[in-house]
């Protein structure tokens, strides 16, 4: 797993995951996406390049969202692959971690 | 130049039963042989006066032309001898030697001299029969410089092991007796420095079997190193790191044996071990506790319905993060849970306890009946409580279903867990995929929503977790749904352990892979 931080738009910040997202890689992104999250500036993930995510690495989202939705900014999943699609329709989680297929598109979910 | 033996000393005289020839050639030969052997030699009369020497003592003693007369006395050239000496006659030694040389001449007597240039000259002094004294000089430096050497060697050896920053034993390997030990040693084994190295005996301090594997230690062996336990004399005790290497000790086989003090890390090693088997055994406990939460497989009836229930759960870990529960609340109910919580171990185990303890709890309560019976009333009570405190952001993934056993109605509620399998009697397979809403634990104004079907005997309801249909083989590939759509389309309601079955079939599948998540599952069969 690789994690990449970058600037988004006016305030927000891009990052972009490559990799498995299971316990391994939850453990490597644990501590930049916190940190991230923290500013509560609002996060677009990068998704394309994650082939797999374990329940752990769900975790990881839901609290970057949580903490960032506490500073009233929003963290939206960019182009997740449709195996990572279903786990997370599957799982009732879209609406918690919403799911946006290009950048404009993201930017005008960080925008609502 | 000088004044040839043969030409005087009686004792040099031809023999008279010699030819007349030979006779008169003689005195030539042993001048000549005199003159050919490597030893300088002079002779004095019985008035210890010089009366004959040969060449070689002029060369050893390196003495200028006619240094040597018939007129020298055996004093002079004592003097002479001792002038060559690296101390000159002038040092106390000079004169030591000097009166050792001149006294007692009735004896016989060898000294050594070094002489200025270094080399060392052995001189033996003999007494003849009719008086008058015979000196043999020796160039004995090459002899006396290679002892030298090899007692500087010794020296050094033995300086480095005093110096080594590491206990240190030399042992004999004939007999294993120690021929030396440096101080670093007598401290570590609590040895005085009174006691010689040859008094200390190993097998006091050393079991038989240790110093037999110090004994038999081979020449270029790289890994005789042990670890050992030393009794020392007070009766205190240290582990010790022995290495030993054979080595050539005062021209004899030895070995040189190292003792480190590992006492510390074994000490280390021993609590850590021990803190390592406390916490198994308390993994052990806390395992056996989790899976006595696990019901056993049932087969019974409520009224008139007769059901079978069979229940399978394989922590990857000693315990896990799976739930599965049946329970029946009320009169006409029964109740199924199945969970995942978001992780493995120790703290998915709790927080699986967590909501076992809750699910129990609500069907504890009066109002479990209608709780149950649409269970997101349940759903929305284990949510609340399980987002209550939460900073980790655990989570569980949990479908609760409730079977009337009057109506043959399945109500469910699926909070974030994978679909439920429903196999008609007719061998149909279809999802239960209505959505109730997100896993538990992580939004706690999250609304649920279930959903319902009706079941009729013969139907099978198989719930699974990721662990089934994520299991991977040696090449990433995932078990996946399909395969447990097709276990379940062999699954029959009268089959006794029907997922014995399944759990075999997805450890065959991942071939001796580690397991990577826990595994759970549970089928509902409708009987009759």
């Amino acid at each position: 797993m690789q994690i990449t931080i970058s600037e988004f738009g006016a305030s927000g910040k891009k990052v972009t995951l490559v990799g498995k997202l299971d316990i391994r890689g939850a453990e490597v992104i644990d501590l930049p996406l916190a940190t991230v999250a923290g500013a509560r500036q609002s996060i677009v993930v990068d998704m394309t390049a994650v082939d797999f995510i374990a329940s752990i690495g769900i975790r990881h989202l839901v609290l970057a969202a949580k903490a960032v939705a506490r500073g009233d900014g929003r963290l939206v999943l960019l182009n997740p692959t449709t195996l990572v699609t279903e786990v997370l329709v599957t799982s009732g989680l879209d609406q918690l971690l919403p799911i946006v297929r290009s950048e404009d598109e993201a930017v005008a979910a960080l925008r609502r | 130049m000088s004044r040839k033996l043969p030409d005087r000393p009686p004792a040099l005289t031809p023999s008279s039963t010699m030819p007349q020839e030979a006779q008169r050639e003689a005195p030539a030969i042993l001048s000549i042989m005199l003159d050919s052997v490597a030893q300088g030699t002079a002779m004095f009369g019985q008035d210890l006066r010089l009366i004959g020497w040969n060449g070689r003592l002029q060369l050893l003693l390196d003495l200028p032309a006619g240094a040597l007369s018939e007129a020298l006395t055996f004093k002079d050239f004592v003097g002479i001898l001792v002038e060559r000496g690296s101390s000159g006659t002038q040092s106390a030694r000079a004169e030591t030697a000097i009166r050792q040389l001149t006294t007692a001449l009735e004896q016989p007597y060898v000294t050594e001299r070094m002489l200025s240039d270094g080399r060392v000259i052995e001189c033996r002094r003999h007494p003849l029969p009719d008086g008058g004294l015979m000196l043999l000089l020796s160039d004995v430096s090459e002899q006396r410089h290679a002892e030298y050497l090899v007692k500087d060697s010794e020296r050094q050896v033995r300086t480095i092991l005093d110096r080594a920053p590491v206990a240190l034993a030399v042992i004999a390997q004939d007999d294993g007796l120690l021929k030396h030990v440096n101080a670093r040693f007598r401290r570590l084994f609590g040895l005085d420095k009174s006691i010689s190295p040859e008094s200390i005996d190993l097998t006091k301090y050393l079991s038989d079997e240790d110093l037999q594997k110090i004994t038999g230690v081979q020449i270029g062996e790289t890994s005789s190193d042990f670890e050992s336990m030393v009794h020392r004399s007070d009766g205190s005790e240290f582990w010790a790191l022995v290495s030993p290497v054979r080595f050539v000790f005062e021209w004899a086989p030895a070995i040189l044996t190292g003792f480190y003090d590992i006492s510390d890390r074994r000490r280390a090693e021993l609590e850590l071990r021990d803190e390592l088997h406390r916490k198994q055994a308390e993994l052990k406990e806390a395992r056996t506790l989790q899976m006595e939460l696990t019901p056993p497989p049932l087969r019974g009836s409520i009224g008139q319905r007769s059901f079978a229930v069979d229940i399978a759960i394989e922590p990857a870990k000693e315990v896990g993060g799976d739930l599965v529960d049946y329970l029946t609340v009320g009169d006409t109910l029964l109740v199924l849970a199945l969970g995942d919580v978001s992780h493995k171990g120790a703290g998915a185990a709790l927080f699986m306890a967590r909501t076992y303890s809750l699910i129990r709890g609500i069907a504890a309560r009066p109002d479990a009946a209608a709780l149950f019976r649409d269970p997101t009333g349940a759903a929305a009570l284990i949510n609340a409580a399980l987002c209550n405190n939460n900073t980790t952001g655990m989570f569980v993934t949990l479908l609760i279903a409730t079977f009337d056993t009057e109506s043959g109605k399945l109500a469910y509620v699926r909070a974030g867990h994978l679909p439920p399998l429903l196999r008609r009697r007719t061998g149909e397979i279809e999802r239960l995929a209505v959505l109730g809403g997100p896993p538990l634990g992580l939004v706690d104004t999250a609304t649920h929503k279930s959903a319902s079907v009706d079941l009729a005997p013969g139907d099978q309801v198989l719930i699974v977790t990721d662990g089934i249909t994520e299991a991977a083989d040696a090449s990433g590939v995932q078990f996946g749904e399909s395969r447990v759509r097709e276990f379940l389309a062999t699954a029959r309601p009268d089959e006794q352990t029907p997922l014995a079955r399944l759990l075999e079939t997805v450890r065959r599948f991942e071939a001796g892979q580690p397991a990577s998540d826990d595994i759970a599952a549970l089928l509902f069969a409708v009987i009759a």
